[in-house]
């Protein structure tokens, strides 16, 4: 047989194919390999798990972790920690982080890893259990606070009660005031920021906080007080002077 | 479909003349084959929006940040262990290849890919035996990929391949910054400028540190600017400088400062002001696509595009913090020609970070290369299927055209 012959009994063999099935077909194993080209560049370019940080917040995170790594039994460190997965967004890493902190500390460390659990809480608008931790922060708080007194008495120290950690105080009682206020519990949230102002008696936040709170009760002359005393301590809190504007309306 | 075939076998000299056709659904397979593309199509689609969303790093830089430059990337080390994130970063040299090198903790020399995958790391013990630094203080890299090493602790350049190797050493006082064009190195140094060949041969040495005309304290910043002028930041005199190689002084900037009042960080508020200079203190340099000088002044947190003739301020970007898009003390700046992007050396930050400045005369392929900057082969694999299947498809065509053509 002839070589052309035979080119043309191999052709007419062979099924005349539909060419869209056939552009089908191809298109269908373009788009796999395309994927997996992708799923390729996403693992050797390490963008899936990078190496290393690529953002600030992504380096603060490795840093806190590195401190809690190096210093578990410091509840600083664990609600830094806590804080930057939140600020990540990372909250179920955050919320199991907050556990096992909680398995390790006790007294006044424990006391501030709660802190960053009821923001944790907060951040999540689960205001029942923000107020639930913030509770026990409250009496644990005291109890630390108590404590702590005794064994300075027992040594001989004078003690100014106010004076003793004032920002873990002030810290546990603004974090209670939040979470009464995400139950709209106004006078809890009056209570909280008052006993907050008596550690930290010029933080402009508390003021205008406890002002809003009045504001929100019907207590016009309190809320102006408190937005005024802000400004006083900070003559630059925007939100002051328009809160303060706006009862004096 | 219709499928064509020879009744029997064929014989020769004999064409096939009897065919079968056998009926099929040619409808169903093609609605078949294009609801499993669309969904391949949605799957896959879905899948890498999801990967692309979780893969974004936390913590992006605002618009508010970044309004009048691009951040592009920030890089914090090559891991995630202290001693794997840079430490102080005081300089950054991108080589002709795109790899972006740095040193860390003044001992360590890195290398990073465009896309901020570390490549090499070279962690030097420090002293003064062979292979070993002192304290590296600028960095620059020659067309041939050589790495220039400014050691101030030895008072040496180290020539060091991209292998890491130091393959020689060029004596020089207090060296601070280097320079390479073609096959000259200047190096600004504690006591003055000097030229080299890039073999280590000197070929220029003028200045001495004061704060005279023609003196200089402590440069922490020199750039060619062409074949015929070095610039030359002269840090605490909070001015620049513009030599010809062989140390004619071509002008000063601002003009006011031709004589310094005082070393300039040193001298009092009032002082400072008296002495009327727009930087702050004014320290590595680079040139971008158009020319242009690009200065780092790391007491205004502030990066500068410079006039090319006299070094007056154009355009100032940047501002203190933290957060990605923000500067800490940066001391350091290099431009990638290749993808029209800057390094900095923002070194308080333990980090460099990549960023785009307007009117840097980049082309719109420098662009591209930046957008795709990673490892880009791969998706070179599809593309090379894809032209492959186009080319038999279109042989298998042509040839049925022909033997069409030969039997109608």
């Amino acid at each position: 047989m002839a070589e052309q012959d035979v080119e043309i009994v191999e052709y007419l063999e062979e099924p005349v194919r539909d060419p869209v099935v056939g552009w089908l077909q191809f298109s269908i194993a373009f788009v796999i390999v395309l994927a997996l080209t992708g799923l390729a560049y996403l693992l050797v370019g390490g963008v899936i798990t990078p190496s290393a940080p690529r953002t600030a917040l992504e380096a603060q995170l490795v840093a806190v972790r590195q401190a809690v790594q190096a210093q578990p039994e410091s509840g600083e460190a664990w609600a830094d920690y806590v804080t930057a997965l939140v600020a990540v967004d990372n909250h179920s890493e955050a919320h199991r982080q907050l556990e096992a902190g909680r398995q390790i500390l006790s007294g006044q460390q424990l006391l501030l890893l709660n802190i960053s659990g009821v923001d944790l809480l907060l951040s999540e608008d689960k205001y029942e259990e923000a107020f639930e931790l913030a509770e026990d922060n409250v009496s644990l708080q005291a109890a630390e606070r108590e404590r702590a007194i005794k064994d300075e008495v027992a040594k001989g120290v004078f003690i100014d009660e106010k004076l003793l950690g004032p920002e873990i105080a002030t810290d546990t009682y603004l974090t209670h005031a939040k979470a009464a206020a995400g139950l709209e519990k106004w006078e809890t949230v009056v209570e909280s920021l008052s006993k907050a102002l008596e550690y930290s008696p010029r933080a402009a936040d508390l003021f205008f906080l406890r002002g809003d709170a009045y504001e929100r009760l019907g207590r016009s002359e309190e809320a102006v007080a408190d937005y005024q005393a802000a400004l006083r301590f900070d003559p630059e809190f925007e939100a002051a002077r328009v809160a303060l504007e706006k009862v004096g309306e | 479909m219709e499928d064509v075939r020879a009744s029997d076998g064929p014989s020769e000299g004999q064409y096939v003349t009897e065919v079968v056709y056998e009926e099929v659904d040619n409808g169903r397979q093609r609605k078949l084959l294009l609801a499993v593309l669309v969904v391949l199509v949605i799957l896959f689609s879905g899948v890498g929006i999801f990967v692309w969303r979780v893969s974004q790093p936390a913590g992006l830089p605002t618009a508010e940040t970044t309004d009048d430059f691009e951040w592009i990337r920030s890089i914090y080390g090559w891991g995630t262990s202290p001693e794997e994130l840079l430490n102080g970063p005081v300089d950054v040299a991108v080589a002709p290849d795109g790899t972006i090198w740095t040193v860390s903790g003044k001992t360590t020399l890195v290398g990073f890919l465009p896309d901020g995958r570390a490549q090499q790391v070279f962690a030097y013990e420090r002293g003064g035996e062979e292979g070993q630094v002192g304290s590296i203080e600028g960095l620059d890299v020659g067309d041939d990929g050589l790495i220039y090493a400014a050691d101030y602790g030895l008072n040496v350049v180290h020539v060091i391949s991209p292998q890491g190797e130091i393959l020689r050493t060029i004596g020089v006082q207090l060296p601070i910054e280097v320079a390479v064009r073609g096959d000259r190195l200047a190096v600004a140094a504690g006591p003055g400028i000097a030229v080299f060949t890039t073999d280590g041969e000197l070929v220029s040495q003028f200045g001495s540190r004061g704060n005279g005309e023609d003196q200089v304290d402590l440069p922490h910043g020199i750039v060619w600017q062409s074949d015929d002028v070095i610039l030359v930041s002269d840090t605490q005199n909070r001015r620049i400088k513009a030599y010809s190689p062989d140390g004619r002084l071509l002008y000063v900037a601002p003009e006011s400062m031709r004589t310094a009042t005082r070393a300039g960080v040193m001298s009092s508020e009032g002082e400072r002001e008296a002495a009327d200079t727009p930087y702050q203190l004014p320290s590595g340099m680079t040139l971008d696509g158009s020319g242009r000088p690009i200065l780092v002044d790391p007491f205004n947190f502030e990066i500068y595009a410079l006039a090319s003739t006299d070094a007056s301020i154009t355009a100032r970007w940047g501002g203190f913090g933290y957060g990605d898009g923000e500067f800490a003390y940066p001391t350091g700046i290099d431009y990638d020609a290749e993808r029209d992007y800057f390094v900095v050396a923002d070194t308080a930050n333990n980090r460099l970070q990549i960023v785009g400045l307007p009117g840097s005369g980049g082309s719109a392929l420098a662009g591209l290369r930046r957008t795709i900057s990673g490892p880009v082969w791969l998706c070179s694999i599809p593309l090379v299927l894809l032209l492959i299947a186009v080319l038999v498809a279109v042989r298998r065509r042509a040839e049925r055209k022909r033997i069409d053509s030969q039997n109608p």
